[in-house]
């Protein structure tokens, strides 16, 4: 926290433009005064200028007392907002409020309209991306139970090596995907998919990100990689190689249905969720 | 219930002296009208009305707790 002294006739003066140079508002209005105005004695002797001191807040602190100012005016009372500075991030918990059910309503729905105008409010604050509220660890539960049913699918990568493609999810569940595989140091993430069709592959950290997808059967372990020929493949035109790869499937998995053609993956940039 | 409004209304906007909410207390429904600075219109209104359609949850869920019923028109 930051503290400017500012000096003037009298006070109302001074806050009010103090106010307009630092586009302070009403919430985040913190200071003390130091002197008050005086006249003096018949306006002669000892005369003297009102005397404030401001605090200025930090981003942190700026959304914290915006979060306690708008639970007074929701009503509800609470014991203690927390916040907490990750990067650009700001998480603001509520704890022990007197109406934990209608500060998350219904699926979470007030608790995101919340947090949707906290974010609105403090959009063009610099060096600050997204802050996120939560109350009784809401959020963090909701987290755990939408990532536990992928556990498994994502472990599985580590045992099979091979690499998991997930079903499309909106980027807030991704990021929990994410933010999950980023804590195991064998495993990493990848987006494929525009828009509304983004999916996860999950995959060994060792592993090359998949140019069009190889379906071919993983290799025994007696089995000894075959070194490429790379002359040969620069002979062959895309077309060719592509249906030797169908054979080579069919091969590998008699019986089995082929696809006609090998799916595209549109690599994308990972996204900084 | 209008503090409330005008306290989310005046963090969103740039110029908070203009904001104006003016209360019609009907039977059953409590009108509020708003009103703010031309320049500020889009920001209460937000992207695809996102804005507005989140201080009206909010309003709604609040009214709701105390048992009226409340409703939020933005006035150009």
């Amino acid at each position: 926290m930051k503290s400017i002294e500012k000096k003037g006739k009298d006070l109302n003066t001074i806050i009010r433009s103090f106010r307009k140079e630092y586009k302070v508002k009403d919430w985040e209005l913190k200071y003390d005064i130091l002197s008050e105005a005086s006249n003096g004695f018949l306006g002669i002797f000892g005369k003297k200028e009102a005397k404030v001191r401001f605090n200025l807040l930090s981003t942190e602190e700026r959304i914290k007392a915006f979060v306690e100012e708008l639970l007074k005016h929701l009503e509800i009372r609470f014991d203690s907002v927390v916040t907490r500075t990750e990067y650009k991030t700001v998480y603001a918990t509520i704890n022990n409020s007197s109406d934990a059910g209608f500060l998350i309503g219904k699926n979470g729905s007030m608790l995101e309209q919340l947090q949707y105008l906290v974010n609105r409010i403090f959009e063009n604050v610099p060096n600050l991306e997204r802050i996120y509220l939560d109350t009784e660890d809401y959020r963090l539960r909701q987290e755990q139970a939408f990532l536990r049913p992928f556990i498994p699918t994502i472990n599985k990568v580590k045992t099979t090596g091979k690499s998991v493609t997930l079903e499309p999810m909106q980027a807030g569940e991704r990021r929990i995907i994410h933010k999950y595989v980023e804590g195991d140091r064998a495993l990493k993430t990848l987006t494929i998919g525009e828009g509304d069709h983004k999916r996860i592959v999950v995959m060994l950290s060792g592993q090359k990100e998949p140019e069009p997808r190889k379906t071919r059967a993983p290799l025994k372990k007696n089995e000894t990689k075959k070194p490429a020929p790379a002359k040969k493949v620069a002979e062959k035109t895309p077309e060719e190689l592509a249906q030797e790869s169908y054979k080579r499937h069919n091969a590998a998995h008699p019986g089995t249905k082929t696809a006609q053609r090998p799916r595209r993956i549109t690599k994308t940039k990972k996204p900084t969720e | 219930m209008k503090e409330l409004i005008e306290f989310i209304v005046k963090a969103l906007v740039d110029d908070p002296s203009e904001v104006n909410i003016t209360e019609i207390t009907g039977d059953k429904i409590t009108l509020y009208e708003l009103r703010v600075a031309k320049s500020d219109i889009g920001k209460v209104i937000g992207k695809r009305g996102r804005t507005a359609s989140s201080i009206r949850t909010i309003i709604n869920a609040v009214s709701t707790k105390q048992g009226k019923r409340a409703e939020l028109e933005i006035i150009e």
